[in-house]
């Protein structure tokens, strides 16, 4: 791991001992995984992200912006010190997974680009983006957010977005 | 200009400096067990003002250093510096100060001495005649320290060795900034000291067994999250997470969410369809244009039992204050919908450092399951509309 990587590391590490992010449970029971990018859709680094798992669950993330400043901890977990309804850590952190969902989604005659991680319109949003080519030369893009897989459409001026999307 | 007698500013010492060993700034070996002294000499502005007062530390019979507290509110914060190993003995220093001034001049006359910041934090010896200065030696040194001079300067940017105001060359801006910063941190450990533990205890000493049971004597944030009712002692937290059902229902969601608490258990499509954002099917957000809509429902699906309210760019306090009277709002941001239950803020922090600010916050995102933030980082999110409710009691 390269020293940006260790120092994004270290600090979401920092902010869990301090109970800033998490909570005890997530101290004594939480692993946290290698840091990961989130993109801008125009491909700027928004965001650092570190998974936080306890076995195959996803138990969480913390955010960090690119200045490693503590954006937010956010949490899979519905009742603290429970992993029931929890993700897979694989649905949120295995590349071939999420494609292999939003190859489901797609159409036969599409190929489709490695997943990149970003958001759905609005940073809040996290959600991987799947690049899909037709035989044809047309692109669209697929969204992957757990198992919820849509096509996103265009920013409006909308809150939650305008809608047209595809049934889950 | 907001001064501090000597005996509040000893027992604001004694506070920040169990403060230090309490957050692990200064090591527990090496400060604990001190205690501040009785007595402090006031340290003077060249402008006559009392600046800060200088007051030893002892442990035992010995004195193991001294600490800098603040006489006036524009230094910013209570605790300016804390010495170890150099004693501070004023009797002693301003015997040595007459030995040099009488070497400087022998027939020297002179009524009193005193401490004045020539240069802040540079101190020296002050011999006055009346009201007069005769003489000003820099402690330690013993160099004479000239008079101020009318230079073509910058205000707060003095030479090497000259003597200068803090408090005159200050520009109002940074003192009104500082006041209040003083007057806040004084505030906090008010509030951090309110507990019936810390009654009669003494505080000037720093206190090891103050240090272990940390939790139970100083509040070092506050915090609360939605219980059953408003009394937390006896309920368990209280506020359930909703996913949206689409991936555009972030609105539905949060209100849903929030008529639960309320116990209103209408289902994300009904209340969908209320909002006007359509069906599972072929769903929408809310447009910007229609952002009242939200109270407006909310006191239609619960046939006004509910009065609802809707606040633009809310701050930190408008969140703190609802979830104090256990009540859930709903939170606008850019773009989306969420729903907060619970905040959380420090009282203490060291001197420097941003004090934290967080919202617990309930996300119907990702669809479906939805996440809880535990926290949110209030200073580095837009928050654009919040919604609470209360009931309507007859």
């Amino acid at each position: 791991m390269d020293r940006e990587l260790h120092a994004v590391l270290r600090r979401a590490a920092e902010l869990v001992r301090a109970g800033v992010a998490g909570d005890p449970w997530v101290q004594l029971h939480g692993r946290l995984r290698d840091p990961m990018v989130v993109v801008h859709p125009w491909g700027d680094a928004q965001s650092w992200l570190v998974p936080v798992t306890a076995g195959d669950r996803m138990v969480g993330y913390v955010q960090l912006n690119p200045d490693l400043q503590f954006m937010r901890y956010v949490s899979f977990q519905r009742v603290r010190g429970s992993l029931k309804d929890t993700p897979l850590a694989a649905d949120w952190l295995e590349t071939e997974r999420i494609r292999e969902r939003a190859a489901a989604f797609a159409r036969p005659d599409e190929i489709l680009d490695e997943p990149v991680l970003t958001y759905d319109r609005y940073p809040d949003r996290l959600a991987w983006r799947v690049q899909a080519r037709s035989t044809d030369g047309g692109t669209r893009e697929i969204m992957v957010a757990g198992d919820m897989v849509y096509e996103p459409v265009q920013p409006g001026d909308v809150i939650g977005g305008p809608g047209n999307q595809g049934a889950p | 200009m907001g001064k501090i007698e000597l005996q509040e500013a000893r027992r604001l010492a004694g506070l920040e400096l169990n403060g230090l060993a309490i957050t692990g700034a200064i090591a527990v070996e090496e400060i604990g067990g001190a205690r501040v002294g009785a007595r402090g000499t006031t340290i003077y502005d060249p402008s006559g003002e009392p600046l800060f007062y200088r007051v030893p530390l002892h442990r035992g019979r010995g004195r193991i250093g001294f600490t800098d507290v603040a006489a006036d509110e524009a230094l910013g914060e209570p605790l300016l510096a804390t010495t170890y190993g150099a004693a501070w003995d004023e009797t002693k220093i301003k015997r040595e100060a007459m030995v040099h001034a009488r070497r400087l001049r022998r027939n020297l006359r002179y009524t009193r001495i005193r401490f004045v910041a020539y240069s802040y934090p540079k101190v020296a010896v002050q011999f006055l005649h009346g009201s007069e200065e005769v003489l000003m030696l820099e402690w330690g040194s013993w160099a004479k320290v000239p008079p101020a001079s009318v230079g073509d300067r910058h205000p707060m940017e003095p030479g090497n060795f000259e003597r200068w105001s803090l408090l005159e060359e200050m520009p109002d801006r940074v003192r009104r900034a500082n006041e209040e910063s003083f007057r806040a941190r004084v505030g906090a450990w008010r509030e951090a000291t309110a507990v019936r533990a810390f009654r009669g205890l003494d505080t000037l000493r720093v206190r090891p067994d103050l240090v272990r049971i940390r939790p139970e004597m100083i509040r070092l944030f506050g915090s609360r999250e939605l219980h059953f009712s408003g009394d937390a002692g006896t309920h368990h937290p209280c506020y359930e997470l909703t996913g949206q059902a689409t991936s555009v229902w972030c609105v539905a969601a949060s209100t849903q969410m929030l008529l639960a608490f309320w116990r209103y258990g209408y289902t994300q499509d009904r209340i969908a369809q209320a909002l006007g954002l359509g069906t599972r099917a072929h769903p929408s957000g809310l447009p910007y244009s229609r952002v009242g809509d939200v109270v407006t429902q909310i006191e239609a699906l619960t046939s006004h039992a509910l009065d609802a309210t809707m606040v633009v760019n809310p701050g930190f306090n408008v969140f703190r204050d609802e979830i104090d009277e256990n009540r859930p709002l709903i939170s606008f941001i850019p773009g989306h919908s969420r729903t907060v239950a619970g905040y959380y803020y420090t009282i203490l922090h060291l001197p420097g450092q941003l004090a934290f600010r967080g919202l617990l916050v309930y996300d119907p995102w990702p669809p479906n399951t939805g996440t809880i933030h535990r926290y949110e980082n209030f200073n580095v999110q837009t928050y654009q509309y919040a919604y609470h409710a209360h009931l309507t009691l007859v």
